[in-house]
This record gives C-alpha cells, sequence and structure tokens, in this order.
C-alpha cells in the first residue's frame, strides 16, 4: 500500500532534514503506528504520502502510485484512495455533519444517488447516526473526530491517514477513536496513525514505527511505545504495558 | 464536481462576498460602458465615412475665360487620376440649377445669385475621399482653373469632434479597466482566504484542480458579465433616447443603427465575462494553491 524508499524532506531554510533516509513498506491492510516525540518527522512524513510536501529524495509510492510528477488530475485522483483526519478536525461550521461528510462526495462528482446510501451507512458506522443534522459546534470533541472520520471514509479509501486524531480528546474518547480505526483496519483499510500517545500504542499492539529527529529508528511488527523522557535516552526496544494503563495527559509530550 | 454542488458553493461565495461582488459590478458597468460608448462613436465615423463615399466630391470651379481645349485637357487628366471615379462636367446653366435645388428652401439666398454669377463647374468623384487633398494639390492654379474645392474638408470639424470622443471614451475605459481588474483580483484573493478551509478540504479529499478554482472563476466571470450586461443596458439607453431621441432631427448625416449597438452589447458583455474570468485565473494562480 505505502513504499517508502531513501525519502529524505529538508524544508527551505532548514539547518536539519525534517525525515532523512527513511524506507519503510506498509502492506494492504497493516494498522500501523507512527510514533515519536514532537518534531520528530510524523506529520511530515503523512504530508508527503499525501503529497502536500514533495520529498528532497527518494520515491514514494501510494497505492501502487509513485507520487512524483503526478499531474494535478493524477494527484487529485490518488488522494481520493487516501482519507485523512487531524487532531484538529478541519470541519466546516457552517454546515452540518451530514453535509460536511456529503462535502467530499460533491466536490469529487460523485452522483447524489450515491451520496443517499454511502452517507448514511458511514455515520452508523461512525456512531453519529442520530447527529447527522447537528452543526459541529453542537458536538462533543469526540464525536466531531467521529464527524471528521465519516467523511474520510465515506468514500471507501483503501488508505486511511489519522495525524494524532486523538490529541484533542480526553483519553476515554481517544481511547473510543482508536477502538474506531481498528474497526475501520478491521474492513480491510490500511491505517496509519502518527500519534506519541503510548497508552493507545500499547493497548493494540500494532506494528510500530518509531521516528526520532526525522530518522527512523524502530520498525518493530507488534511494538509497544514508550515516549522519550525530557532528557533524551536510547528508548528500549519493546516496553510490555498493560492495556489497562492510564492514557498519559492530554499532550503530555507536546513540545 | 456536481453542476448542484457547484452552484452552492457559488452562492455562498456570492453572498459572503456580497458588497465587494457590487462594488466589482458597478467598476465593471462604468468601464464596460465607456467602452460601448467609444465602440458606437468608432461605428458612427464609419457610418458617415461610408455616406460620404457616395457623396462628397471634388469641385473644380472654371474660370469664365477657360477654353474648351483646356477644360478637356483638364477632363483627361482628370480621369488618369487612379482615384478617380467619374468626371462631369457642369455648364454655368447647369451649376446654378443645382444650386437652385440644393437651396430650394432658403428663398433669401436664391434670389441673390443670378445664372451667370456662378462658375462651370467639373466635379469629380473619387475612389476614396480620403486621399482628395492630391487633387486638390495638383490642380490649384492650373490654366482655367478658378479653384480646387474639397466637400470634404468642410467635415474635418466634425471627424476631429467623433475621433476626440472616441479616443477620450477608449482612454477613460482603460483608466477604468485598471480598477476594474484591481477590485476582481482583491476580491479573489479575499474570497480565496475566507474559503481557505474549505480548500484545503477540497483538496484532501481529492477535488480537481477545475473543481477548485471554478466557484471563483465563476464568481468573477458573474460579476463582469453583469457589469457588462447593465453597461449593454446603457448603450441600448443611448442609442434610444440620445441617438434617435435628441440628435435624429439635428444632423444631416446618417447616424448608426441597430445592428452597432447590439454588436457593442455582445462585444461588452463577453469582454466583462472574460475579464473577469481571466483576472480570477491569474489571482487563483498567486493566492490559491491546489
Amino acid at each position: 500500500m505505502i513504499r517508502l524508499s531513501g525519502v529524505t524532506k529538508t524544508y527551505p531554510r532548514a539547518k536539519q532534514p525534517a525525515l532523512e533516509g527513511i524506507t519503510v513498506d506498509i502492506p494492504a491492510g497493516q494498522f500501523v503506528f507512527l510514533v515519536g516525540a514532537s518534531g520528530s518527522g510524523k506529520t511530515t512524513l503523512l504530508r508527503l504520502l499525501l503529497r502536500a510536501e514533495e520529498p528532497s529524495a527518494g520515491r514514494i509510492e501510494v497505492a501502487g502510485r509513485d507520487l512524483a510528477g503526478l499531474s494535478h488530475r493524477r494527484l487529485a485522483r490518488a488522494r481520493r484512495q487516501i482519507g485523512c483526519v487531524f487532531q484538529d478536525f478541519r470541519l466546516l461550521s457552517d454546515r452540518t455533519v451530514a453535509q460536511n461528510v456529503t462535502f467530499a462526495l460533491d466536490v469529487t462528482g460523485r452522483s447524489r444517488r450515491a451520496a443517499r446510501t454511502a452517507v448514511p451507512e458511514i455515520l452508523e458506522l461512525v456512531g453519529l447516526a442520530d447527529k447527522g443534522d447537528r452543526y459541529p459546534e453542537q458536538l462533543s470533541g469526540g464525536e466531531q473526530q467521529r464527524a471528521a472520520l465519516a467523511r474520510a471514509m465515506v468514500a471507501r479509501p483503501p488508505l486511511l491517514l489519522a495525524d494524532e486524531p486523538t490529541g484533542n480528546l480526553d483519553p476515554a474518547t481517544g481511547a473510543g477513536i482508536v477502538h474506531l480505526l481498528e474497526r475501520i483496519n478491521e474492513a480491510g483499510t490500511t491505517v496509519v496513525m502518527a500519534t506519541h500517545n503510548a497508552a493507545h500504542v500499547n493497548a493494540l499492539r500494532r506494528r510500530v514505527l518509531e521516528l526520532d529527529a526525522g530518522v527512523l529508528v524502530r520498525d518493530h511488527p507488534s511494538g509497544a511505545y514508550s515516549p522519550p523522557s525530557r532528557v533524551p535516552a536510547p528508548a528500549p526496544a519493546s516496553v510490555p504495558a498493560p492495556a489497562s494503563t492510564p492514557a498519559p495527559a492530554l499532550g503530555a509530550w507536546a513540545s | 464536481m456536481r453542476p448542484r454542488a457547484l452552484l452552492t458553493a457559488l452562492a455562498a461565495t456570492l453572498r459572503r462576498n456580497l458588497v465587494m461582488v457590487g462594488a466589482v459590478v458597478v467598476t465593471a458597468t462604468i468601464c464596460l460602458a465607456l467602452l460601448g460608448a467609444g465602440l458606437l462613436l468608432r461605428a458612427q465615423v464609419h457610418t458617415v465615412n461610408t455616406f460620404l463615399l457616395g457623396q462628397v466630391e471634388v469641385v473644380v470651379d472654371l474660370t469664365d475665360d477657360a477654353t474648351g481645349p483646356q477644360v478637356r485637357a483638364l477632363e483627361s487628366d482628370l480621369r488618369a487620376e487612379p482615384v478617380v471615379t467619374s468626371v462631369d462636367y457642369e455648364s454655368k446653366q447647369a451649376t446654378f440649377d443645382r444650386f437652385r435645388r440644393d437651396f430650394h428652401d432658403s428663398p433669401a439666398i436664391l434670389s441673390g445669385v443670378a445664372p451667370g454669377d456662378l462658375p462651370a463647374t467639373v466635379r469629380v468623384a473619387l475612389t476614396d475621399p480620403r486621399r482628395s487633398s492630391d487633387i486638390v494639390t495638383d490642380y490649384t492654379g492650373r490654366a482655367g482653373v478658378e479653384s480646387v474645392r474639397d466637400d470634404r474638408a468642410v467635415l474635418a470639424p466634425l471627424y476631429r469632434v467623433l475621433r476626440g470622443f472616441t479616443i477620450g471614451a477608449f482612454t477613460l475605459a482603460l483608466l477604468q479597466a485598471t480598477a476594474m481588474l484591481a477590485l476582481i483580483y482583491t476580491l479573489v484573493r479575499a474570497s480565496a482566504h475566507s474559503r481557505r478551509r474549505e480548500t484545503a478540504i477540497m483538496r484532501l479529499v481529492g477535488a480537481t484542480d477545475t473543481a477548485i478554482r471554478a466557484p471563483f472563476i465563476l464568481e468573477s466571470g458573474l460579476a463582469g458579465l453583469a457589469g457588462g450586461l447593465l453597461a449593454g443596458a446603457c448603450l441600448v439607453g443611448l442609442k434610444a433616447f440620445l441617438v434617435d431621441g435628441a440628435l435624429a432631427g439635428e444632423t444631416a448625416f446618417p447616424l448608426i443603427g441597430w445592428d452597432a449597438v447590439w454588436r457593442g452589447v455582445i462585444t461588452v458583455a463577453v469582454a466583462g465575462a472574460v475579464a473577469g474570468a481571466l483576472t480570477a485565473g491569474f489571482a487563483l494562480r498567486r493566492h490559491l494553491r491546489v
């Protein structure tokens, strides 16, 4: 589903590369945690997968397509294969939940009829079947993230990128979102979730890719995550943690 | 993007930018009305020119002592000129008859002129009346020739006024066009800024470049078209009330017809829509990432 070979990204006027020599292969159907401290390059990696940024070097393939040199039209088509959610939900405040979800189908030319069946189905899946006519400001944070997930998944993309989707949520609500992502993954969608919340990683025991200062320092098939302390120290290869461990406070590892 | 979704987006952006769009429409109307007025003035010059092509002649007044051979030599020389289409000799009596015909409404003038007072003439029609000065220069002072008159010279002030107004209208239209284009550019920039979250989501979910730009381009194109249509209405009003109303009885020349007006209306409407859409496209290149 995703293949990166020797990917490096250096932002203009930056002294250090944001990502350096990343080579990784994520087969279809995997659930992958992308972990690391703030500034380690997680978001840059997700932006490269969306081609919101171009790599300085290396090759990126998503869903069998080399992202380099795609025309505007082909890039738009490639992005329809990818759903995305973010920490700040990014819902349109002047539209209801159902309209926010329908928007994704409308602007990509899907028929009204397709929307009439797809939108209620996806709202049911994310648990917002009865809240389609609410506006974002009338929803809790967790519900807003569910609405964002519904929008990302309504066109049934084979890949879902989630950038700190629980970052603005309390631990219990965050766990609910992770559970929803797990269900989406079980239905066959490849999920890449960037997080620095150890509780979520440790609860699921899925593949973990850990970035440190732009370098891929760990790739474990069912790893745990122990966020670095304030004084950086080498992380152990795998730190087991019981699923019941309380999640760290919101934004505990934010710089 | 589905047409209905496009219309929804368009309605939302028009509502949000109502004041700005209004300003663009007003500016576009003034600019395009001036452009249209310039086009109509140019059409008027053309209309007068076409009329004069069949009317204006160079008239050679002969002296009373001009001999037969002198007149015949004059006629044959004139016929040899490439710009001359016809040469007609009029005797003193024929000239007097024409004079009576032309001024039959003015008995005061007629009463003061006797048949012998007017010279015999040679009337010369030209392929292009604008080249009459060559004939005037070449034949003035020739034996048997009293004077060479260019009827067109009488009309020079009229041409000067028409040309002056045309240039003035086009210059003002150009100045107003810079204001209109600057306003459209600002409208699109403000519009792109206020819809940045929406366009960011459109990009993420895989909307095409065209779908993302379309509402902005349509918004400006429609504002330009509205200005063009209002300017067109001004041109129609100008023709109906000024040309056909006030001026119709005031001039001996034919005035522009409705065909020229409709051509002007279509030109300003299309110019408004195209200028709006093109400026929006240019502004989007700078202010909208796709």
